[in-house]
């Protein structure tokens, strides 16, 4: 496959790239040749993102230097899209960046060759690019009608115009489906075969041993495995990711904390009941109505809901006033509804409850930096320190912080309603969450998992209900319990459709 | 601020002290004072200011100067603290001025007419009226705040000159005494200026109603969900705002000697620009008190500096927009430098 006279198609030596005093890459050397797809995986947090951004040149290398096809990626140059495209590197990023309000062929020659010719000449240059990635999509057709995976394909094929000796793919496939993840990789091995230099990054492991030749793992900005892809397993794989982790969690004996109901609610015309210390999933489809209910508990619902909780019964109109009822509430959308982007990770921990850590009125430092320990002990958080930037953290960390709002106080907090708790989170930060989950449902906290991730409902919960029909199906916990949860959801989906 | 070692910041230095990977590739110590320089442009530039006009002028360093400066920048500052907090949750108030206009005109009518106390009253009554009109229409009417206060603005403009008359109020001489009273060589709006900046710096930095204000302006969506009312606190600073309206045209009307609606006109800009060149963003949850005080400074200072060189008002002018436009595009420089990190 590889001649030792060529010229690798990128080869990076001793790279390290700092932020403050942690080292996001940590002397990294790696060389991919001509035609190979090197699968890259490793934790939030890990480096790939570094690396994908050293290799554009949107991250400043501290130390080391990277050689695309032997030039090299000149520092000064650093961030510059034009220059990036004049090497040759191409990046396709989890969301295609497109315009929407402008036709598939214009898209495709925006900045790029044959974008003032005319408009009869632009469409055939579209079409050809569409046919070279396999797709016959009309090109006059508006971005704003396709679907993602069309709007994907569109991405790549702009991104494959002109000379393209590497291609990067940051987790493109994470809002794929399994036709249209088939077609990326049958597209991604073609391209390998016309000698492309391809990384493909990704959380799902299965993928990465479909497609790629070689495995590259990241760990805390080192490299902890290079191996070609023969005989290697998934479990392999995620054990080079993360070492030591729990892979699932421990049988839980229901009995034993099944109380008294806590939360009485009539949803839609049909009566559910949760017990208090119960871990209770509602499960459907993404963007499914079991984030309606989920929202409505938080006064977030297009009306107030009224709810029966410890046997009051109580309308919720506000987040304060779930709030202040003991209702906490964990978004689907950690960046956009949970974090402060400009604040200390402290501060992002402390927002909800300044008022218990205020002292006549002045605010205590020293409480607010108790609450942080103890919810760093709790998560095992990880990172620069609490007076850092938020957004100098890991996604899986950051999201501890998220949970560490609520769960350093469960004196004050009855039902915790957590939407898509793994949302971007490692293997690693998965089992310290639940972990933690666990601990506070044992001090007597009641918690709902919202989710569309059928791994994520069965890892968490002792039940479930499946929203896609009302009234919502129960399945309890059992063997085999993820697969009756697809079951029903399926036949869900199928009766509502007939 | 200064902050306590905690033990992970300990662990992580002495980490970096050991490593000595990590020790090649700290940043050098120029690297660490132009970084500096970086961070304090302001001081900076306020330094070079202040030894600029000594040098130009002897006189600009003596002790009645600096007093003089004091009080010329007193109102400014009076009003610039509770700006930098409104400006913190992403509201603004172009109607400061005009506030200051109609609280004094209105104000001096009260107190001639029925005392010294039922004057206060009135500058802050009214003060406090406009601060939540105001509020009202950027909170609850949800209006623009830029464009909502530009008309408020307009309306306290003309209803200033109207209930005046165009004829200017002349405070009485208590008034005028107490302004004239000095404990330890200060006046009274010296102590104003520092209770105001000292109040809000607290509220900002001290208090959780800072976090809040910090939070709002971040992301409102975000703090909603924390239970932050967000709505309530933007009305609550407007009011604020308005109040410190009210304490800015007594200091105004007592340093001038005289009440008319135009007494506030030149204060709408200088507020802001103080607190733009302090750090403080019109995006909101940007900016601390100290950068605030030291744009006040710097605009102070200049203001006087000029003036004693001799330079004409219009020159003023040209020189006080360049700074602007120079202070906004280092901040923004740094902004986008620590974004990337």
């Amino acid at each position: 496959m590889t001649t030792s006279t060529e010229i690798p198609a990128i080869l990076i030596r001793n790279l390290s790239v700092l932020y403050g005093p942690t080292a996001a890459l940590d002397g990294v050397d790696l060389t991919i040749s001509k035609g190979q797809i090197v699968g890259l995986v490793g934790h939030n947090g890990a480096g790939k993102s570094t690396l994908i951004n050293a290799i554009t040149g949107a991250a400043r290398p501290s130390v080391g230097d990277i050689r695309i096809s032997g030039a090299l990626v000149h520092r000064s140059y650093s961030g510059n899209p034009l220059h990036m495209l004049r090497q040759g590197v191409r990046v396709i990023h989890q969301e295609p960046s497109l315009a929407n309000v402008l036709s598939i062929a214009d898209n495709i020659t925006l900045n790029a060759v044959g974008e003032d010719r005319p408009r009869s000449e632009r469409l055939s240059i579209a079409r050809e690019a569409l046919r070279n990635v396999g797709s016959r999509l009309d090109p006059s057709r508006l971005v704003a009608t396709l679907d993602f995976g069309d709007r994907q394909i569109v991405d790549l094929a702009r991104a494959l115009l002109g000379d393209v000796k590497v291609l990067l793919l940051d987790e493109p496939t994470a809002a794929l489906g399994k036709e249209e993840t088939d077609r990326l990789h049958a597209l991604l091995l073609r391209l390998a075969q016309q000698g492309k230099a391809i990384v493909y990054v990704s959380h799902r492991l299965r993928d990465i041993l479909d497609v790629c030749d070689r495995l590259v793992v990241l760990r805390e900005g080192r490299i902890v495995m290079d191996r070609l892809n023969e005989g290697i397993t998934a479990r392999d794989l995620s054990e080079a990711v993360s070492p030591h982790v729990v892979r699932s969690a421990d049988p839980v004996d229901m009995k034993k904390f099944r109380g008294d109901t806590l939360l009485k609610a009539r949803w839609r015309g049909h009566p559910y009941a949760i017990a208090r210390s119960e871990i209770v999933g509602l499960f459907g489809m993404a963007g499914g109505p079991q984030f309606e209910f989920a929202k409505a508990l938080y006064g977030l619902g297009a009306s107030k809901i009224t709810v029966e909780l410890d046997g009051r019964t109580l309308g919720i109109g506000s987040p304060a006033e779930a709030m202040k009822n003991g209702i906490c509430y964990v978004s689907a959308d950690r960046e956009r509804e949970s974090l402060f982007h400009s604040m200390s990770a402290l501060s992002n921990l402390c927002v909800p409850w300044l008022g218990r850590l205020s002292q006549r009125g002045f605010l205590s430092r020293t409480a607010m930096e108790h609450e942080y320990l103890r919810a760093r002990e709790m998560l095992n958080i990880i990172g620069p320190g609490m007076g850092a930037a938020i957004t100098k953290f890991s996604g899986g960390n950051r999201q501890k912080h998220v949970l560490g709002r609520w769960l350093t106080s469960i004196d004050r907090t009855r039902l915790l309603v957590l939407c898509q708790p793994n949302q971007g989170v490692d293997i690693g930060a998965r089992a310290d969450i639940a972990r933690a989950i666990q601990d506070a449902r044992a001090a007597g906290l009641t918690i709902l998992v919202v989710s569309s991730e059928v791994d994520e409902i069965a890892h968490l919960v002792d039940r479930a209900y499946v929203c896609e029909q009302t009234p919502w199906v129960e399945v309890m916990r059992g063997p085999d319990f993820e697969q009756a949860l697809m079951q029903t959801l399926i036949a869900g989906v199928e009766r509502r459709a007939a | 601020m200064t902050r306590s070692v905690t033990p992970e910041r300990a662990e992580q230095d002495s980490a970096d002290e050991n490593d000595p990977a990590m020790r090649d590739l700290s940043p050098s110590v120029t690297a660490r004072v132009t970084g500096w320089i970086g961070g304090h442009m302001l001081l900076v530039g306020l330094v070079v200011l202040i030894v600029f006009f000594s040098l130009e002028n002897p006189l600009f360093l003596s002790l009645a100067n600096a007093r003089s400066t004091l009080r010329q920048l007193a109102p400014i500052a009076i009003y610039s603290a509770p700006v930098a907090l409104l400006l913190i949750t992403r509201s603004i108030d172009l109607s400061l001025g005009a506030v200051v206009g109609l609280s004094a005109v209105v104000g001096i009518e009260v107190m001639n007419s029925a005392g010294l106390f039922a004057g206060l009253m009135g500058f802050l009554g009214v003060g406090l009226a406009a601060g939540a009109l105001n509020g009202w229409l950027v909170s609850y009417a949800r209006l623009n705040p830029i464009i909502a206060t530009l008309g408020t603005g307009i309306i306290f403009e003309g209803l200033s000159l109207s209930f005046s008359g165009g004829k200017a109020g002349v405070p009485p001489a208590l008034l005028l005494d107490i302004f004239r009273y000095e404990i330890l060589g200060l006046r009274l709006e010296a102590f104003l200026m520092l209770t105001s900046i000292l109040l809000c710096g607290w509220i900002l930095h001290r208090s959780r109603f800072g976090r809040y204000l910090y939070a709002a302006g971040e992301s409102e969506r975000v703090a909603f969900l924390m239970g932050v009312n967000v709505r309530r606190l933007r009305f609550l600073m407007h009011c604020i705002v308005g109040l410190a309206g009210g304490i800015v045209a007594i200091v105004s009307v007592a340093k001038l000697g005289l009440a008319v609606g135009s007494i506030g006109s030149s204060l709408t800009l200088a507020v802001i620009i103080a607190v733009l060149l302090g750090g403080i963003d019109l995006g909101g949850g940007v900016g601390r008190m100290p950068g605030v005080v030291l744009g006040v400074f710097f605009v102070g200072i200049l203001e006087v500096g000029l003036l004693i060189m001799g330079v004409t008002e219009f020159v003023q002018q040209v020189v006080v927009g360049t700074v602007l436009i120079i202070a906004i595009y280092t901040n923004s420089l740094r902004r986008k430098r620590t974004r990337s990190e």
